[in-house]
């Protein structure tokens, strides 16, 4: 952004704020993920997606429904297809290993790209913010809405948060993924949950995308970079780990802003994962040592 | 059963296709560097330089067990490397040699952090390490800052340019992409390749019975990467010239793609998914246009989901329903489990599953 050296606090505290942010978003797209990893070792490389088209549904359906509206719809619609995809795609290889799950989402993800490009081209779009007016903090100018999209952010890893801890479906999850022969040996349909969870996930993902239309840019190849920070936060949070995967959400988009911070151009990208990547030399199994380490 | 099959991995079952396999592959090339056209050698070229990539792959993926989702960085660190030696008037043989050791010694490394812990994170993390290789060599200067390396001269060996034809250049190809296969196809032979399969057959056994799993994943991780840096260094000398895309991260997903389209655990399925994917994309898309993606990522779910061996996995498996005993051996593969699906195996991680808040 500015040359390096150039950095001042207002500037570093700008960053902070979009570190913030964008973790905020991470933080329940990273959960829900590492809680369908928990319940059924089931990798969802496709989550990019799901955020891709949710973020174009929303800005098409914009000028009928207005912004929230159908940023609901659109991730309503991810939670019907996140269903079709588990029940074509997962529950078919159930009884095949976790990578092979990783493959076949993969797969979805190519097929999803192929159709955003053809439904909506190749271009990008910038919608406008719902919300306008800014916020001087620090001698920079934040956007309202920067703040109510990061408040609609951690108001969904809480709510996943609540609803694991609190209610009689989150014992259930919660039950299933520590033993799932057993869970099914009490009569709990851990194929239901499974496709309702991933169908949750995805509706997550949707969410996100719908907000992240104003904040960054709708383009046919926003899913890749979003995907890999998602699982970054996962994977350094420790496989299986909800609070693993919040922290870990808020370390990628801080690593990552301090990274563009210092750093001029394109190379902040190469340093921000790799010192996330350096994470794991530290904490292999995630920041709370509760990962799965083996397979 | 599974270790049955880790311990005999080219297997007294399946020689004959394997062997076939090999030949057929061979002939294809000679036939084709002898009767094709200027253009169907270069695709043909190419087709080779990516299915070397998609064969390193295999070890990892279908000997070893663990999925990169950045395998085109590789070939990509092979290519700039040697191109930014041919500029500099390297011989083949010496910036072939020198382009080898930084890869062995880069991809040690990012293998090494790679495989801390298990395979998701094996595939995520050797993404970003895709990632970081990507956005180092599209900074770098001396790698053409963006643009790439091009105008790389013909290559010599010991001083004299011998290789000046379009034939010269793709049979320069299929030597590389021989004998790199030779090579592979001994390790997995040997017992270093044998620990390999142990630990894809049942990662917590192989650690049991002592083998180092973590030392033998690295050990997978830079023959994968040294062998798609060598077909690097053939689609640097058959283009002239390579640029930054080549290491994105959609071209490490289509080398996977081209794997299982061709088949895993096979060497030569890499191959076959290769010349398909590169011929179909370059006489296809006029026809198909943009809907080409679309039905390459369907063909790709459906192989997932139906064929995990690819075609080559398909036509060993019509070959040996012609035999005797191939419906006990389909019964047994439909009742899931059995170690003679050619694709991934279920682990002993199936009993490890576990959500911790």
């Amino acid at each position: 952004m500015t040359a390096p050296g150039a950095v001042t606090s207002g500037l570093l505290a700008f960053n902070l704020i979009d570190a913030w942010l964008y973790g905020s978003l991470l933080a329940g797209v990273a959960v829900s993920l590492t809680l369908v990893f928990g319940l059924g070792r089931v990798v969802n490389f496709a989550v990019g997606s799901f955020y891709m088209v949710a973020a174009y549904i929303a800005v098409d359906l914009r000028g009928t429904l207005g912004f929230w509206l159908a940023m609901v719809v659109a991730a309503l619609l991810m939670v019907v297809l996140g269903a079709i995809v588990e029940l074509v795609t997962i529950r078919p290889i159930r009884r095949r290993p976790e990578i092979t799950t990783v493959l076949a989402t993969f797969g979805v993800s190519i097929v999803v790209e192929g159709v955003v490009q053809q439904v909506w081209g190749t271009g990008t779009r910038s919608p406008n913010a719902p919300i306008g007016g800014s916020v001087a903090l620090f001698g920079q100018d934040v956007s309202v809405y920067t703040f109510v999209a990061a408040g609609v952010g951690m108001a969904l890893f809480a709510g996943v948060w609540l609803l694991l801890r609190k209610t009689s479906l989150g014992t259930t999850l919660r039950g299933a993924s520590q033993n799932r022969s057993m869970a099914q040996l009490i009569g709990i349909d851990t194929a239901t949950l499974m496709t309702g969870l991933f169908a949750v996930s995805a509706g997550i993902a949707g969410v996100v995308g719908g907000l992240s239309g104003p904040l960054f840019s709708v383009n046919p190849n926003m899913d890749q970079n979003f995907l890999l920070d998602a699982f970054l936060a996962v994977v350094i949070g420790g496989l299986g780990s909800v609070r693993g995967a919040i922290v870990g959400a808020y370390v990628v988009a801080t690593v990552e802003n301090l990274a563009i911070s210092f750093i001029t151009g394109d190379i902040a990208t190469a340093v921000s994962f790799g010192a996330v990547i350096l994470i794991l030399l530290v904490r292999p199994t995630g920041i709370f040592r509760e990962g799965r380490v083996v397979a | 059963m599974r270790l049955r099959n880790a311990s005999t991995p080219s297997g007294r079952k399946r020689p004959v296709t394997e062997g076939a396999g090999f030949l057929l592959v061979l002939a294809a090339g000679v036939v084709l560097a002898y009767l094709g056209s200027g253009y169907v050698l270069q695709l043909s070229g190419d087709a080779l330089a990516l299915g070397m990539a998609a064969m390193g792959l295999d070890f990892l993926m279908g000997y070893t067990g663990r999925v990169s989702f950045g395998q085109a960085a590789w070939l990509a660190v092979g290519a700039f490397a040697s191109g930014y030696l041919f500029l500099h008037g390297w011989d083949v043989i010496t910036a072939t040699l020198a382009t080898i050791g930084i890869i062995i010694v880069l991809s040690a490394v990012m293998g090494a952090v790679a495989t801390i812990t298990g395979g998701l994170a094996f595939a995520i993390v050797t993404l970003a390490e895709g990632v970081i290789i990507y956005t180092i060599i599209n900074h770098l200067g001396i790698l053409g800052a963006g643009v790439g390396l091009f105008g790389i001269p013909l290559p010599k060996i010991a001083g004299q340019t011998w290789l000046g034809s379009q034939r010269s250049l793709f049979l320069l190809a299929l030597v590389l992409a021989l004998i790199c296969y030779v090579a592979v196809r001994a390790l997995v032979a040997a017992p270093a390749g044998r620990f390999c399969q142990a630990i894809r057959d049942d990662e917590m056994r192989a650690r049991s019975i002592g083998v180092e799993v973590q030392r033998y994943q690295i050990l997978a991780f830079v023959v994968s990467s040294v062998v798609a840096g060598i077909g690097g260094i053939a689609f640097v000398v058959l283009n002239g010239g390579v640029q930054p895309s080549q290491a994105a991260w959609d071209q490490s997903g289509l080398i996977l793609v081209m794997l299982i389209i061709g088949g895993t655990r096979t060497l030569y399925g890499g191959f076959i998914g290769a010349f398909i994917y590169v011929f179909a994309q370059n006489y296809l898309t006029q026809s198909f246009a943009n809907d080409w993606q679309i039905y390459l990522g369907a063909i790709f779910v459906l192989m997932v989901l139906v064929l995990p061996g690819g075609l080559a996995g398909g036509v060993r498996l019509a070959l040996t329903g012609l035999g005797s005993g191939a419906g006990q051996r389909l019964r047994r593969r439909r009742a899931g489990g059995d170690s003679d699906e050619p694709g991934i195996e279920p682990t002993a991680g199936d009993r490890m599953v576990g959500v911790s808040e």
